[in-house]
């Protein structure tokens, strides 16, 4: 199945599909997950998560499967790991040819 | 207490309206509300802070406003109000909170449903005006053909080309518009932040609208009048032609004046380039000059000279038009003395004319008919309450029509 068609994704939107993939999240659990995992590096504001949220969902990266309150749940779906694995891909291409620069 | 304030940015000036919001915040203005066209800005006054304002662009899409509202209030933005169709407006008093775009890109994607729509808008009034401007030059109604023609009603016509003439400024206003809101969208895509611009880079409604409406509205009501028509009294001028009198006329029919009778009526007068001589004359018997209402043998003749045949072809078929339609109308209410017995304009022969059309009717128990004739330039009609007839009388005005009123 293949993954993303629309380019290269952005860092926060690499930090918000990586956050799905071990189980499913609502918004805060992600804002929490991305911060913890960049050290603070990368922080989500609520403008930037639920825009990347809604464009995810409409790309068919991740699917709503709960919607408790104002609290709504989301998983990854196929082809968004697939989305991310060639992301994954491209990035590791990146770091290995700068490597390969360098020595 | 309340303090209002005029927005100074322009609403695609997303970095210049929040630094300003920013700044009333320090200097103890609280944002409170905008109206809906984002144009004015009400704050409460309290004790200065460091409160933030940020504008998230109108395109949630399955998501209700109060749902918006308190996903953001969690992570400490709280609504403050909605800027008409473009943004919700939050505000942070805690400057440990992230931004509410912590990216550029992802303000773009934001951005993407508001650019669309505001471009479609744009374009839809581009193409309403592009479809209007061929309906309206190239399918005139009768009315404002008739009007450029005669000039009745000067200040229509210039209000039209005064309207044509700023038909450029919403395409301008369009186009510059269009491509101010691609460039923030690019800007944003490619990561880069908004640059910051000059304040007051938004006019004022005013200083626009207020010219607008001079140079569309008063300035045509200031120098020209309403009616082109000049009216004046029967001996006030000299006729054009030296049409024939009312004992002229009867001399014809069934109950002959021995003398020119009293008239009464007015005369109204007027010109334009594609017209240069317009004339119309009301003329009927006063019976009884205690009562002005008491009055018979009307006589209504309308000249008109066109600037070309074809000018005057044009014309004849208009006045034509009108006279048979207002024969028509008046058949039926709400006219108190209806025509009756109408036999409408019917093509006659007449040498030396190229067109001739005559009808006849009763009114108020009255023998009437109307002929209308056309020969070059020339256009003549001709309405008549009496007792003499249309094929006996056409002689006399076309002998009027060839000789030109004495100075």
């Amino acid at each position: 199945m293949p993954g993303r068609e629309k380019g290269p994704l952005t860092e926060p939107m690499y930090y918000v599909l990586m956050s799905f993939l071990h189980r499913e999240m609502c918004g805060t659990e992600i804002t929490e997950f991305v911060e913890k995992k960049t050290a603070g590096r990368v922080k989500l504001g609520p403008g930037t998560l639920y825009t990347l949220l809604a464009k995810f969902q409409d790309e068919g990266l991740i699917a709503e499967i709960s919607v408790d309150g104002r609290r709504r749940t989301y998983q990854i779906t196929e082809k968004g790991r697939e989305a991310f694995r060639e992301e994954l891909d491209r990035l590791r291409a990146c770091v290995d040819n700068g490597l390969e620069a360098l020595s | 207490m309340a303090v209002k304030k005029p927005v100074p940015c322009s609403i695609y000036d997303l970095r210049g309206i929040q630094k300003w919001l920013d700044e009333m915040a320090r200097q103890g203005l609280f944002l409170k509300q905008v109206n809906p066209r984002f144009e004015r800005a009400e704050f409460e006054v309290g004790g200065p802070a460091p409160v933030r304002y940020r504008l998230d662009p109108v395109n949630r899409k399955g998501k209700t406003d109060a749902e918006h509202i308190a996903l953001y209030a969690q992570m400490g933005w709280n609504y403050v109000d909605r800027a008409g169709r473009w943004y919700y407006i939050f505000s942070c008093d805690d400057p440990e909170a992230p931004e509410l775009y912590t990216d550029p890109q992802s303000l773009s994607l934001a951005m993407d449903s508001l650019v669309r729509r505001d471009i479609r808008n744009h374009l839809l009034i581009v193409l309403l005006f592009v479809l209007l401007i061929p309906l309206v030059l190239f399918f005139p109604t009768p009315y404002s053909l008739k009007n450029l023609l005669l000039w009745e009603n000067p200040r229509d016509l210039v209000m039209t080309i005064i309207l044509f003439a700023l038909l450029p400024f919403p395409f301008a206003f369009a186009f510059f518009d269009i491509r101010r809101i691609l460039k923030i969208r690019n800007t944003l895509a490619h990561g880069l932040p908004l640059p910051a611009k000059k304040r007051w880079n938004r006019p004022p409604f005013w200083s626009w609208y207020i010219p607008f409406w001079v140079i569309l509205y008063w300035l045509p009501r200031l120098i020209l009048p309403s009616i082109g028509w000049e009216v004046c009294g029967l001996d006030e001028i000299t006729p054009s032609h030296p049409w024939p009198t009312a004992a002229q006329i009867e001399r014809l029919g069934a109950c002959p004046l021995t003398e020119e009778p009293v008239t009464g009526g007015y005369v109204r007068l007027n010109d334009s380039p594609f017209a240069p001589v317009q004339e119309e004359i009301n003329r009927h018997r006063v019976l009884d000059p205690r009562d002005p209402t008491n009055t018979d043998l009307h006589t209504t003749i309308r000249y008109i000279r066109a600037r070309s045949p074809r000018i005057a072809r044009r014309l004849y078929q208009m006045e034509l038009d009108q006279e048979a339609k207002s024969l028509k109308s008046r058949q039926n209410p709400p006219y108190a003395y209806r025509v009756t017995n109408l036999t409408p304009f019917v093509p006659r022969d007449w040498p030396g004319l190229d067109r001739l059309e005559a009808a006849s009717y009763q009114w108020q128990e009255q023998e009437n008919w109307t002929f209308a004739l056309l020969r070059g330039n020339d256009v003549l009609l001709v309405d008549y309450t009496g007792t003499a007839r249309w094929e006996d009388c056409l002689p006399l005005f076309l002998e009027a029509l060839d000789k030109e009123a004495a100075p």
